[in-house]
């Protein structure tokens, strides 16, 4: 079993954390009919990564984390221009900013892809999620262990703080948000402030994003940011009781995912290891199907229909 | 417009000065100037496209607008937002949103509660009270998604009620409302009145305008007419904001409505 | 430098880079217009980022079909089977996507994101699947995601060129049929038009463009070609036809410059190339077009935004009313109607009795044509000469003259 604390422990734990942040922001996006923000900034994270790679020649933490939140900005300011400006169509101008910014990352990425970067699209998408070993993990006293703790994966903690921040935020943003997702005119007539909300919220997106998108791809975040809010809607009409919901289904999408990706091919035999991160994506959208099926409020109510 | 020098404009819950407001390059609201008078009970009223809804939303700052100025009792709106409470058209917001019926009641109280504070139960009696007066106090823990459109309008009211401000503004509050809702919204807006507060109302029904309002302001992308009722609602005024649409039959059984009643007994 | 680049480039813009790279230039060139002109019509749905998640959602099905065929046969890169395998998930997607946008009360946009991360996410199961496989031809896959046009075959290419045909001939027969569900399924309906069947056809041949277009420029960024070259279409036009034609046009141009960049040196992507190409027609659009881009609009809208500060500067000043308002009193001072401290210059006292009567006028006629009115999109903004024809204006001046005072 020491295996396990050096090799899956870490990894877990990540997932479990990255799934719940990007959930519980997820809720307000489901809401809003936003989901497709988090599609949008995540795949703009990797343009930002190698734009700061090429700037810095490093491939220092802190620096990507700045080139993507970077191009997450620019990819925001860029969608409300084209919005607001070009009079465009919300989810066609998204489709513009994104996809473009995208393919410059790839463009640069596959410039360069001589010097022999340890970057590639792949990864990206997919996430390292099995590469976060804890090497000092021998075994479960580790966790009590001064010196094994400081030999943690850095991912751990800037997910944790991230998850602390969307905490913070959602406290004390909490009626602002539901008054702005709900009547965004009377938000404003209240001084609520929507405008403001509404951006701070695309932040909190991005900064989550991000954060994930470094330790475990980017495609678990947009999963992560759409299927367990969308699931918990189904479960429930009651807000407080829907973001409980969101985060029991993130949190068993997480380990379970990352269970079944790991030793799952093993009960049957085969030896292979599978994504970690594609496999948690893929249980949280099985999740989905059920409670599209099963849910006791999967249907519109009849007059709002009007 | 200088709140200094007009008393009237001071006193004003809601007074505005050579309002434009234009999407793209058409005006939808032209130079409109338009004081409410303090306890009034006023319809905003002409024909679709008029810019009713329009002038409201600039005068609040929900749209923004091209030149003009707003004041609430003489000072700028984003510092006397307190005492304005709005009822956007019900049609405005998703229904399918999860709140009961209680949780929207109390959207109203935003202003009164910190973020560190929590929700107690001298929050949920106001909320209640407003829901009472509305009679919907037993639809607290309804789900909104299941309400009638009367239902959905009473909730509103409700919310805007918890905010007991002086001003209250209405959007079409009895669009789409069966015949008992609107009786009710009446008898509330007229307690609100009795008790010296001041309500502005956009109203599309012309039939009712006499016996709901007191003050009428008549646009057409511009300010066509305004003052009491018996004054500014006249033939030549509505006939200048609805461009001549409507019949002389028309016109008479709106001027002068009791004698249409009269003529039908 | 610059010569060494321009000179290949120059050889592959005019078709003189080898038989597979003109043939690959046709290609995509074809994909690009169709592409364009189904997104054309998928943009006037308002349903633009559907092709996200058809897109996304073809890699399980290429991943199975992969899967499939390297078992049976040991290598799994034959590009029909793939296609086939890749058109089936992508169906599936699709169909997911309107069933719950349609079945539950989750939003078109939760349905779409929610189907593309997870089919994705499965894809990408089944990716790290084949690379614990010991079958051949794995590499190839990964092309897949970004495009990779460098090492296709002359069969595969033209097998390309000729589905984008296919699709060519497709949209364009079908685009009345599809300009009127667009406007108005119902008035379709009456027309005797199935409504479901054509939006279920466009829906298809979207389909088709994207699982053609995967090996062209990857799943991610095929979607730009459905949705870039539509929303430049919009700018330069409102007519809809016209706007299918020009995204036609600029998918076409996108994907002839991209194919022709990348030729220059080994180891440039397809498919960002002829997105950013199609980003720069955008771009361009964007800023300039003169009905609808931003340096017009916001030009339009300063010169709005003065004149009616202007007007109402004027009105004021007749009226003798007080102005306290910043940009009117600018522009009263810069063409010189009012002194430093705000008193009407004669020039101003002239100007302000020429609007005030002008405002009459415009009430005028209003009032007496009140259907004609309500049409003129100024609102009386602008003078009165430009705008009436001068018989009429002659008109309302003698009838102001017959009745002083009576409109005001």
């Amino acid at each position: 079993m020491s295996d396990f604390v050096m090799l899956s422990l870490v990894p877990m734990t990540i997932a479990a954390i990255t799934c719940l942040s990007c959930a519980l922001l997820g809720n307000f996006l489901v809401l809003r009919r936003q989901s497709l923000i988090g599609d949008a900034i995540s795949h703009v994270a990797l343009p930002g990564i190698v734009a700061s790679f090429l700037i810095t020649g490093t491939l220092a933490a802190s620096a990507m984390m700045i080139g993507a939140g970077v191009a997450a900005l620019i990819t925001v300011v860029m969608i409300e221009l084209i919005k607001r400006l070009g009079q465009v169509e919300a989810s066609a101008a998204m489709g513009v900013a994104f996809t473009a910014i995208f393919a410059l990352g790839v463009l640069m990425l596959e410039w360069h892809g001589a010097s022999g970067v340890h970057l590639d699209v792949e990864h990206a998408l997919y996430g390292n999620l099995e590469s976060l070993i804890w090497f000092e993990g021998l075994g479960w006293h580790s966790l009590f262990d001064r010196q094994a703790l400081a030999d943690l994966p850095p991912q751990l903690a800037r997910v944790s703080w991230v998850a602390l921040l969307v905490v913070v935020f959602l406290v004390v943003f909490r009626r602002a948000l539901v008054i702005g997702s709900f009547d965004a005119e009377f938000a404003t007539s209240i001084k609520a402030r929507p405008a403001v909300v509404d951006l701070l919220l695309v932040v909190m997106v991005a900064i989550t994003a991000i954060a994930a998108f470094e330790a475990a791809g980017s495609i678990i975040v947009i999963a992560m940011f759409i299927c367990p809010a969308a699931s918990a809607r189904l479960l429930t009409n009651h807000l407080g009781q829907q973001i409980a919901w969101s985060q029991v289904l993130a949190l068993i999408s997480a380990l379970l995912g990352y269970v079944l990706a790991g030793y799952g091919p093993g009960w049957f035999g085969l030896d292979m290891s599978l994504s970690a991160a594609g496999m948690i994506a893929t249980l949280s959208g099985l999740i989905l199907l059920l409670a599209c099926l099963f849910g006791p409020y999967r249907q519109r109510d009849g007059a709002a229909r009007a | 417009m200088n709140a200094a020098l007009d008393p009237e404009i001071a006193v004003s819950p809601l007074a505005v000065h050579g309002l434009t407001v234009s999407y793209g390059r058409k005006p939808a609201v032209y130079s409109v100037d338009f004081v409410t008078p303090p306890g009034s009970m006023t319809a905003i009223i002409g024909p679709n496209g008029a810019g009713k809804s329009t002038l409201l939303k600039a005068a609040l700052g929900i749209t923004r607008r091209l030149s003009g100025d707003v004041r609430v009792f003489g000072k700028p709106y984003a510092e006397q937002s307190r005492h304005v409470a709005y009822v956007p058209q019900r049609s405005s917001v998703d229904w399918d949103f999860p709140a009961t019926v209680l949780d929207v009641v109390m959207m109203g109280l935003y202003r009164d509660l910190r973020w560190w504070q929590l929700t107690r139960r001298r929050h949920r009696e106001q909320a209640m009270q407003s829901l009472s007066r509305v009679g919907m106090e037993a639809f607290a823990e309804r789900q909104i998604g299941q309400l009638s459109g009367g239902q959905q309008q009473r909730v509103f009211l409700a919310r805007a009620l918890v905010q007991d401000a002086e001003l209250m503004i209405l959007d079409e509050p009895f669009a789409g409302v069966d015949a008992a809702t609107e009786k009710a919204i009446v008898e509330v807006l007229k307690s609100l009145k009795a008790r010296g507060k001041t309500l502005l109302c956009v109203h599309h029904d012309l039939a009712t305008v006499r016996d709901y309002f007191d003050h009428v302001l008549l646009i057409n992308v511009r300010r066509v007419a305004a003052g009491p009722v018996h004054q500014a609602f006249s033939s030549a005024a509505l006939q200048e904001a609805y461009g001549g649409r409507l019949s002389d039959v028309q016109l008479a059984r709106i001027i002068c409505p009791a004698a249409h009643l009269t003529q039908r007994a | 430098m610059l010569t060494t680049w321009l000179e290949p480039w120059g050889r592959a813009l005019l078709f003189g880079a080898g038989y597979n790279t003109s043939l690959v230039t046709l290609g995509a060139m074809i994909l690009g217009a169709s592409a364009g002109m189904i997104g054309s019509f998928i943009l006037l749905r308002k349903r633009s980022l559907v092709s996200d998640a058809v897109s996304h959602a073809t890699l399980p099905g290429l991943t199975l079909a992969f899967i499939l065929m390297a078992t049976l046969w040991g290598d799994g890169r034959w590009l029909p089977g793939l296609l086939i395998g890749a058109a089936a998930s992508a169906a599936f997607g699709l169909w997911a996507v309107q069933t719950i946008r349609d079945r539950t009360r989750l939003g078109e946009d939760a349905a779409i994101g929610a189907i593309l991360s997870t089919l994705f996410g499965f894809g990408v199961v089944l990716i790290t699947a084949i690379q614990s496989m010991n079958v051949g031809g794995q590499a190839g896959l990964t092309g897949y995601l970004v495009g990779a046009t460098a090492g296709m075959l002359a069969s595969e290419a033209t097998l390309i060129t000729a589905c984008a045909l296919l699709l060519l001939v497709a949209v364009f027969v079908m685009r009345r049929a599809f300009l009127l569900v667009c406007f108005d399924a119902d008035y379709a309906t009456t027309r005797g038009l199935n409504a479901r069947h054509i939006d279920l056809i466009m829906l298809m041949l979207l389909l088709a463009v994207v699982v053609i277009g995967l090996k062209v420029t990857g799943l991610i960024l095929i979607v730009a070609l459905t949705i870039i070259p539509p929303v430049t279409g919009r700018f330069w036009t409102d007519r809809p036809l016209r706007m299918v034609a020009i995204a036609a046009l600029c998918g076409a141009l996108a994907g002839y410059l991209g194919v022709t960049l990348s030729s220059v040196r080994s180891g440039l992507p397809t498919g960002p190339l002829i997105v950013l190409a199609a980003f720069l027609l955008f771009a361009v659009s964007l800023l300039f077009s003169p009905r609808r881009g931003i340096v017009a609009t916001l030009a339009a809208h300063q010169r709005f935004k003065r004149r009616v500060h202007l007007r109402q500067g004027l009105l004021a000043l007749a009226r003798d009313d007080a102005i306290y308002d910043d940009l009117t009193l600018r522009v009263l001072r810069r063409r010189g109607y009012i002194r430093r401290d705000g008193v009407a210059t004669p020039l101003g006292a002239s100007a302000a009795r020429d609007a005030e009567h002008e405002e009459r006028l415009w009430a005028l006629y209003r009032n007496r044509y009140p259907d004609e009115a309500a049409q003129l999109d100024h609102q009386g903004l602008v003078p009165i000469n430009s705008a009436l024809p001068p018989d009429t204006v002659i008109t309302l001046e003698s009838d102001l003259q017959r009745i002083p005072g009576s409109v005001q």
